[in-house]
Formats: C-alpha cells, sequence, structure tokens
C-alpha cells in the first residue's frame, strides 16, 4: 500500500467525506508531508474502491460545489488495520536494532528514538 | 467574497481542459466532482486571494502529472483500473495473443512447407547456397518465423522481446507493400500485424500474468489442426486457394473460436467473457478485412476468362458472410457486456445515471 493509500484510509476512518477534504485530512495527519494532487487522489480512490476497501457514501451539492463523501468499508477497516499493524512491526524492528547499535558504540539514540 | 463565491470560471475552464486527457466515459462521471475538488483546494491555499486565483490560476505541473497519470493508468487498464477499463485491456492482450498465435501458426506452416515438405505444397529440391546476393532473398521468407519465438516470449511474460522480434518479422511484407503499392494483400496483413504488435504494448509489469496452460494447449492443438490441410484437397481447386491461405485460416479460426465462445459464456457474461468476446471479435473484423483485401486482388489479377476466377470469389464471400455471421454476434454481446461493466468501482451507491452507461 502506498503511503498516499495509507493515509487516505486513515482520514475516512470514522466519517466519510468528500475529495478536499480527504486532501485536508491526509495533508494534516502526515505533518504535512503528503500531500496528493487531485488526480492521485482519484486514482487512490479507484484503486482502493476496486478493492473494495472504499465506497460511495452521499452526494451533495454546497454552495454550487458538488461533492461525493466516500467511507470506509469493513474490508477497508481490516485492510488499514493490517497495514497499520506492518507498518508498525517494521517500525519496531528498525527501532530495535538502532537501539542495539546506538549501545554498542556509545551513541546517543536519535530524537523521538525508543530505547 | 467567500471561496465559493468566487467566479471560478477561468480556472475551472483551465483544469477542465486538463481533464481532457482522462477517458471521455470517466470524465463523464468524475469532471464535476474533481473540478471543484480541485477549486476547493486551490481556494484554500490563500482564500483571501480567491480572486486572483480564479482568473490567473493554473493548474501545477504536479497537478498535470497526476491527471495525465491518472489518463495513463486507465487507459492502460491495470489490475486496480475500474472494470470497464481493466477489461478493455485485457480484450487488447486477448487481441495481442489470439493475432501471435495465428501469425505463429502460419509461420509454422510455412517453416514445415518451406524446409520439410508438406503433401500440397512439396519442399524446393535444390536449395541455393546462400551467398550475399542472394541473402535477402533467403531471409525475407523466413522472417515470419519470429512471430513463432514472438508468441512464446509474451506467453511467457517477456513483451517487450516479443514487439521487437515481430517488429523484424514485419519488414518483409513492409517492403512488399512498398514495392507492390496497389496490391491491397500487402497493405491489409501490415496493418494487422501492426495492430498486433501494438497491442502486445497491453503487456506491462502490473497487469496479470498470462495463464500458460490454455495458449500453449492452443498452439499445440492448431499445430494439430494444420496437418489436416491436405483433406482441403478434396474440394475444387478454387476453393481450396481461397481456403488455405493465411486469411483463409483467420476466417476458419473465427468461425471455430467465435460460436465456442458465444455458447460457453455465462449470462449475464462476466469479465472474461467481455474480454474473450471482444477479442474474438477484433480477430474477426482483421479477418473480414484481410479476406475482403486479398478477394479485390484476385478479381483484378484473376482475368474474366480464368475459370478458377469465380470459384475463388465466391468462396472468398461465403467465407465473409460466415465470418460476420459469428463475429457481429460476438462483437454486440461483448461490446453490451463492456457497457454493462462500471467506469468507477464503487461496491455500494450510485454515481449517476452515467456511472454504468
Amino acid at each position: 500500500m502506498t503511503e498516499q493509500a495509507f493515509f487516505v484510509l486513515t482520514a475516512l476512518v470514522g466519517q466519510p467525506l468528500h475529495g478536499y477534504s480527504i486532501l485536508k485530512a491526509v495533508t494534516e495527519l502526515s505533518d504535512g508531508r503528503v500531500k496528493p494532487r487531485v488526480g492521485t487522489l482519484y486514482g487512490v480512490l479507484d484503486r482502493m474502491a476496486a478493492e473494495g476497501a472504499v465506497e460511495l457514501d452521499r452526494e451533495e451539492v454546497v454552495s454550487g460545489r458538488f461533492r461525493r463523501y466516500y467511507r470506509l468499508t469493513d474490508d477497508g477497516h481490516r485492510l488499514l488495520a493490517r497495514e497499520a499493524a506492518r507498518q508498525a512491526a517494521n517500525a519496531r524492528t528498525a527501532t530495535e536494532r538502532l537501539a542495539g547499535w546506538a549501545a554498542g558504540v556509545g551513541a546517543e539514540p536519535a530524537a523521538g528514538e525508543a530505547v | 467574497m467567500t471561496n465559493q463565491d468566487a467566479d471560478s470560471g477561468l480556472l475551472e475552464a483551465r483544469y477542465r481542459r486538463l481533464l481532457r486527457v482522462l477517458p471521455p466515459a470517466y470524465r463523464a462521471v468524475r469532471e464535476q466532482e474533481m473540478v471543484d475538488t480541485f477549486v476547493e483546494s486551490r481556494y484554500s491555499e490563500q482564500p483571501e486571494l480567491a480572486d486572483v486565483t480564479a482568473t490567473y490560476g493554473r493548474p501545477s505541473l504536479a497537478e498535470k502529472v497526476s491527471v495525465l497519470s491518472l489518463a495513463l493508468r486507465l487507459r492502460w487498464g491495470g489490475v486496480d483500473a475500474p472494470a470497464r477499463y481493466r477489461v478493455r485491456a485485457e480484450a487488447t492482450r486477448n487481441v495481442a495473443l489470439l493475432g501471435l498465435l495465428m501469425l505463429a501458426l502460419w509461420a509454422a506452416l510455412m517453416l514445415q512447407a518451406r524446409w520439410g515438405g508438406t503433401p500440397w505444397w512439396p519442399k524446393p529440391e535444390v536449395a541455393e547456397p546462400i551467398n550475399s546476393g542472394n541473402l535477402w532473398q533467403v531471409i525475407a521468407p523466413n522472417a515470419p518465423v519470429l512471430w513463432i519465438p514472438a508468441f512464446v516470449f509474451v506467453v511467457f511474460g517477456r513483451a517487450r522481446i516479443a514487439q521487437l522480434l515481430g517488429a523484424i518479422a514485419m519488414v518483409p511484407l513492409l517492403a512488399g507493400s512498398l514495392e507492390f503499392v496497389g496490391l491491397l494483400g500487402y497493405w491489409v496483413p501490415l496493418l494487422v500485424q501492426v495492430t498486433v504488435i501494438a497491442a502486445i504494448g497491453a503487456f506491462r509489469r502490473d497487469t496479470p500474468q498470462v495463464v500458460r496452460r490454455p495458449w500453449l494447449i492452443a498452439w499445440t492443438a492448431g499445430i494439430v489442426a494444420l496437418q489436416a490441410l491436405p483433406l482441403a484437397r478434396h474440394f475444387p481447386v478454387g476453393v481450396t486457394a481461397a481456403l488455405i491461405d493465411e486469411p483463409g485460416l483467420w476466417c476458419v479460426a473465427v468461425v471455430v473460436a467465435a460460436p465456442a465462445l458465444l455458447l460457453s459464456r455465462r449470462r449475464p457474461c462476466d469479465e472474461a467473457d467481455v474480454g474473450r468476446l471482444l477479442a474474438i471479435a477484433s480477430l474477426a473484423a482483421a479477418a473480414l478485412l484481410w479476406r475482403a483485401a486479398t478477394a479485390a486482388d484476385l478479381a483484378v489479377v484473376l482475368s474474366v476468362e480464368d475459370p478458377l476466377r469465380d470459384t475463388v470469389l465466391v468462396t472468398c464471400v461465403v467465407q465473409m458472410l460466415v465470418v460476420a455471421a459469428v463475429g457481429i454476434p460476438a462483437a454486440v454481446v461483448g461490446i453490451r457486456g463492456l457497457h454493462r461493466l462500471p467506469i468507477v468501482s464503487y461496491s455500494a451507491g450510485r454515481l449517476g445515471p452515467g456511472a454504468t452507461g
């Protein structure tokens, strides 16, 4: 799963969102690191929909702007949970090895590093 | 003035222009949503400059790249593309495989006739030694043999090598077309071969691997079936001439495969059925065009007094009618099946009347 897809699914947890609100949520959730473009967003939504992870919630016209709201499916929740667990396990492995290396050479652990 | 109130005419128009690279059916479903998402995101960057953005704002390079990437992904129909585009790409890959299979089978038949001899085309008695003077005369008739490894390479996942081999195999035909400019019998097979080579482009790294077994069985069955060609000698000479030339064999393949696919399809057609039916309909179109071209050439080349002329031409017309009789239903069922597939893949909810139309 790409980082963009990961954050799109994360943004949809617990709340249906429309295109612009997904873009905004992804940027906020990733601390500004991930800023998907509109073309990219709809590519991700198509992919996630093809996998059954995302579905249409409703359509609205707000202040003259057409909005489609998307929500996470049960499969989408499971997919995201698996991916989050996989990333957490990867991070844990890397962190443990870095801690071991830091202890071996007497280096200071990097900022934010768990020891 | 709020973001939403801003006159976004020019900015919208520029973004709509960018979206023209998307397939029309996808654009019909997505365009308004994408435009409004884009405009909203642009206004949010600098709300106080909404008026300026509306008038002078343009899609950024990154935005253009993202839309172009989306367009390519949709048109190439990767595994995760919406169903309609995925199936269209699958049909294109089937066209490539079917076309390669037919070209490779014909090449195998020529190889057998040239080097092994056959009951209907005797082996040349004395092979001339190859020298610089007759090199082209030796290479040109044998170059189509490259269609055999091209077919094998595609089946085993090496599409780019297959394209290269196909391009080389096509050179003698191209040379013939330029030499005999007036003969459609050169130009149409050239068009067919160019189409097959282009269709191989639908095999990419992210597309599903070819399921080898059915294609290898089809190759074996084709080779075995070709050994039955001597039976054609029992027909009148003119009929045989039209039955066992290359477009004649394409016609036979269509007449065998199209009814089999039509009868064995699920109701309604699933994605695999649609992909196969569209491919066989394309093969039928190629066979029809090719047969019509050779018939037109023969009508010109054979003199009116030639006793074979009428038999050959009538056989060609009958072939075309039979191919059309099975090819058109395959095309109709395939196209209807394709249009039933969604442009965007949402498992719940509706995306409006254009979503599946």
